[in-house]
């Protein structure tokens, strides 16, 4: 292809991706003449320059386009979202074309038109009714531009042409001079090569520090800093700013928000913040991916919001920091926020997993449910989402590349998505292990803790079906034998049975976590990931591997593969498995999968524990809030009515009381209802680890030492459950 | 018809099992001896492993397994592998090694064919299907493979199982 078509081309695409920016600030500023400006100014020179080249269908479409920015710009006609949106998909028609002579060369004149084209070039024009008049004040300069764009090969901005008035000085970043355009392709092949080096790095050191060479040593020890500093910058040249992502971020949720009629305004921060290129194209989808989910199912619609007292504009907001070796990706949206008890519904009514097993979920796990494959939550699958092909995905992508999807929500409030994910992918930190006489590495990003379990207490690992668990600070950790999954066998007894010593390696995919077992763990590596070739695609248990330091091979086993290969993906199996360990864990009076929980401290008749996830807030009412109806005790709450439980002891029962003191009430959500809990007093809050004594009969709880009293531990959903099953039902 | 004048076809050969077999000169990329591999887990019978390969890693094929020849899968010291490029993959071309008994002589066919002779009707379909021809060279007959047919082997196509993870992904971000 000639090379100024090339540059033409890419200097087009470029100039559109602006234009999308551009058009969707001009919505909310119709007036802004920079603004319109800049946009006039893009159309021209891609204008002009289509012109010079020659393609006739490409100039009759932009030359509408200009000719009606040019009145706009002027103020002779005023912007309305019709034009926007017409203007937008002229900016479409241009991309196509583009596309086309990408392709052949060719704009396709002469051929038969596009009815389509023809449509946009006459709707425009409709706009700006009148003789087009020609632009005076611009030096015309097609083929001056054209003749530029052949120079200018240290280009880096085109949008920054000098042909520039002095209008526009966002625009000008005055970098120009200092950026080169380059392959994409050569940084590639940079970053191979940089992987090469560190390899004989490592092979040199290693050398060197068994060599009696006296000079040998400073001089490897040099490459090693030099090697290091080298690759640091080189990894910076494939960084990326966040920009080129969130950029296409302000249309995409302009046009949903207009297909689901829904008031969203979008906020971005953290757009400068850089990221390794292949894992920007890796992040796009799942980023995509999330802001819709969060346009068409977080954000209510305004009259929605409105009867919630929310404003009627929703608010979604992306962002991108830095922490420690990743970057955080959020996406947080002042919508809906996700229904536990919705989630649940949904979960059973699609089989994911029993009903029993919902019940038994934590608000958190129920949140988690989403990440399931084939589960959406959208009552109508729309054209935008809900087809069931969502998180699961969104989670797989991200862990592919070695990051981590985390969600938080609060009902009513709102939902926050973030992405965790490393800044670069190529060569990473990983354990060497040992198995089976091979070695193998598996990145650091995956490994949560490394356990030792000595000879004699080998009798800790339990079977629940076939698949063994390991109890390791009172939850249940399924057990992988690599030895076993490598031989393709079925985890055997043998190694577990307490004969010997066991390494664990505790391995983290997204929420669940599960051990490794291992024969020996060696030293951590930088290891250079090189993928495997095509005739190795079936083997789901590796997808790379990576030369060491010696010249060997080692594979890379990811915790994805491991949880896949072993079986632990599979949905009713590892249902089973789940249902199987939270009984068991329920059996070993740990009432939930985490070792430390918020808990609150009560006093009711007696001193009790709960469980701060099942509390709302904690209200103080005062007696008279308190009111019977129809039997029960309720009392008013933001409009509703609440059943109110009372827990206090009898003698401090009832309402009204003579020292009218305000009664402290949790607001509990649970799948049964939404209830108030009476207490007598909260005592104080803390992060426990529950360490479970006898239970305690006759109660809907079981009693444990903590903070160095005896004290009950309180399910407060029970209770809720069953005191509705008593028969006080709410009132709502 | 003048042989000498026509660019003649050259032919590494190679033994596997008691068949003398070649591969055309221009496929192969190096021979080396000796060679010591990783095995993977997992993988088909007719994968042998992987070799670091001047820092990249090859795909080691037992090619008397792949093309169903017994071999003699002699001990390590024997192991001869020949590297070739399978260009049937999609995009780019994999760099493949095929463990074989022994390596002979170069071989020149000349390119018109007038030495070749149609594979012998003793040699079992599924293998003559895999070869380009037959060529008498002294008192043995050479098989010439046709590495494209190689490659297309079933045992050497496997299909990817899990289409919901999409593994180019992965495969993309560290190539």
């Amino acid at each position: 292809m000639d090379e100024i078509v090339k540059e033409f081309l890419q200097e087009s695409a470029e100039n559109l991706n602006s234009l999308d920016q551009q058009f969707v600030r001009l919505d909310a500023n119709p007036g802004d003449r920079e603004i319109l400006g800049a946009v006039f100014r893009t159309i021209h020179t891609i204008k002009g320059t289509t012109g010079f080249l020659g393609f006739e269908r490409l100039e009759s479409l932009t030359h509408a386009g200009e000719n009606l920015l040019s009145r706009l710009r002027d103020g002779e006609i005023a912007l309305t979202p019709a034009m926007t949106n017409t203007l937008l998909a002229m900016v479409d028609a241009v991309r196509r074309i583009l596309r086309r002579i990408e392709a052949t060369e060719s704009d396709g004149t002469g051929d038969e038109g596009d009815p389509e084209e023809a449509g946009l070039a006459a709707l425009l024009n409709s706009y700006a009714p009148g003789e087009a008049r020609e632009e005076q004040h611009l030096p015309v300069g097609a083929p001056s531009r054209a003749g530029e764009a052949k120079q200018t090969l240290a280009s880096a901005r085109p949008a920054a042409a000098p042909e520039r008035p002095a209008a526009a000085p966002e625009l000008e970043k005055g970098v120009a001079d200092a950026t080169v355009r380059l392959d994409v392709k050569l940084l590639d092949q940079l970053m191979d090569l940089m992987g090469e080096l560190v390899l004989a790095r490592n092979q040199i050191l290693q050398i060197a520090a068994q060599s009696a060479d006296a000079a040998l040593l400073p001089l490897a020890q040099r490459l090693n800093h030099i090697t290091s500093d080298l690759r640091e910058r080189v990894t910076q040249t494939r960084m990326q700013p966040l920009e080129q992502l969130f950029n296409q971020l302000p249309r995409m949720v302009r046009g949903i928000s207009q297909s689901c009629g829904k008031k969203v305004s979008l906020e971005v921060s953290g757009a400068e913040t850089e990221i390794d290129r292949s894992i920007m194209e890796a992040v796009k989808d799942p980023l995509t991916h999330a802001v819709r989910n969060a346009l068409d199912h977080g954000i209510e619609l305004p009259a929605t919001r409105q009867a919630k007292g929310k404003p009627e504009t929703g608010t979604v907001h992306v962002s991108a920091v830095h922490d420690s070796g990743y970057v955080i990706i959020g996406i947080k949206d002042d919508g809906g926020g996700l229904d536990c008890a919705a989630l649940r519904g949904k979960a059973v009514e699609r089989g994911l997993i029993d009903r029993a097993a919902a019940d038994r979920l934590s608000d958190a796990e129920a949140r988690e449910l989403i990440f399931l494959p084939g589960f959406s939550t959208a009552a109508q699958i729309s054209n935008i989402s809900g087809r069931g092909v969502g998180m699961d995905v969104v989670r797989t992508n991200i862990e592919k590349i070695g990051g981590s999807v985390e969600l938080e929500s609060t009902l009513g409030k709102g939902t926050a998505v973030r992405f965790r994910i490393p800044l670069t992918l190529a060569i990473l930190p990983a354990l060497m292990v040992r198995c089976a006489g091979q070695s193998f590495a598996i990145p650091q990003a995956s490994i949560v803790e490394l356990v030792r379990i000595p000879q004699t207490v080998g009798d800790r690992v339990e079977w629940i079906g076939d698949t063994p668990v390991y109890r390791i600070r009172e939850r249940l950790l399924p057990l992988i034998v690599l030895g076993d999954l490598l031989a393709s066998a079925p985890p055997s007894a043998q190694p577990l049975s307490g004969a010997q010593e066991l390494l664990l390696l505790i391995l983290c995919f997204g929420s669940r976590q599960f051990g490794l077992i291992v024969d020996g763990v060696e030293d951590m590596e930088e290891i250079v990931v090189k993928p495997l070739g095509r005739l190795l695609s079936t083997v789901s248990l590796f997808s790379a591997a990576t030369v060491r330091g010696d010249g060997g091979i080692a594979l890379i086993l990811d915790a994805q593969s491991l949880v896949t290969a072993a079986g632990m993906l599979n949905n009713s199996q590892d249902q089973q498995l789940h249902s199987a360990v939270s009984a068991a864990e329920h059996e070993g009076l740990a009432p939930d999968a985490k070792a430390k929980r918020g808990v609150l401290y009560i006093e009711a008749s007696g001193r009790a524990a709960v469980d701060l996830n099942q509390i709302v807030r904690i209200e103080q009412l005062s007696p008279q809030q308190i009111e019977v109806f129809e039997g029960n005790t309720v009392f008013q709450y933001e409009g509703r009515i609440l059943p109110l439980i009372d827990l206090r002891g009898p003698e401090r029962r009832g309402r009204g009381e003579e020292d009218a003191a305000r009664v402290s009430v949790l607001l509990c959500e649970s799948t049964a209802g939404d209830a108030g809990v009476a207490v007598e007093r909260v005592l104080d809050s803390a992060e426990e680890e529950i360490v479970p004594g006898r239970p305690w009969p006759g109660r809907s709880a079981s009693a444990a030492v903590m903070q160095g009293a005896v004290t009950h531990l309180l399910d407060l959903s029970q209770v809720i459950e069953r005191h509705f099953e008593a028969g006080a039902g709410g009132l709502e | 018809m003048t042989a000498a004048i026509r660019p003649a076809r050259q032919f590494c050969s190679f033994m596997l099992g008691r068949s003398l077999f070649g591969i055309e000169t221009t496929a192969i990329t190096e021979i080396v001896s000796r060679v010591q591999f990783t095995p993977v887990p997992q993988a088909a019978p007719s994968i042998a492993g992987m070799m670091n390969h001047r820092g990249d890693i090859a795909t080691l094929v037992r090619l008397g397994t792949a093309i169903g020849v017994e071999s003699r899968e002699s001990s390590a010291e024997q192991r001869l592998v020949i590297f070739v490029q399978n260009k049937s993959s999609h995009n780019k071309s994999e760099l493949v090694g095929l463990l074989v008994d022994q390596i002979g002589e170069i071989v020149e066919v000349d390119a018109e064919g007038a030495e070749t002779e149609a594979v012998p009707q003793s040699i079992r379909p599924e293998l003559r299907g895999l070869l380009q021809f037959a060529c008498r060279r002294s008192e043995r007959l050479l098989l010439a493979l046709d590495l494209d047919a190689v490659f297309l082997l079933p045992s050497l196509n496997p299909v990817t199982p899990d289409p919901m993870i999409s593994r180019s992904i992965s495969h993309e971000l560290v190539s």
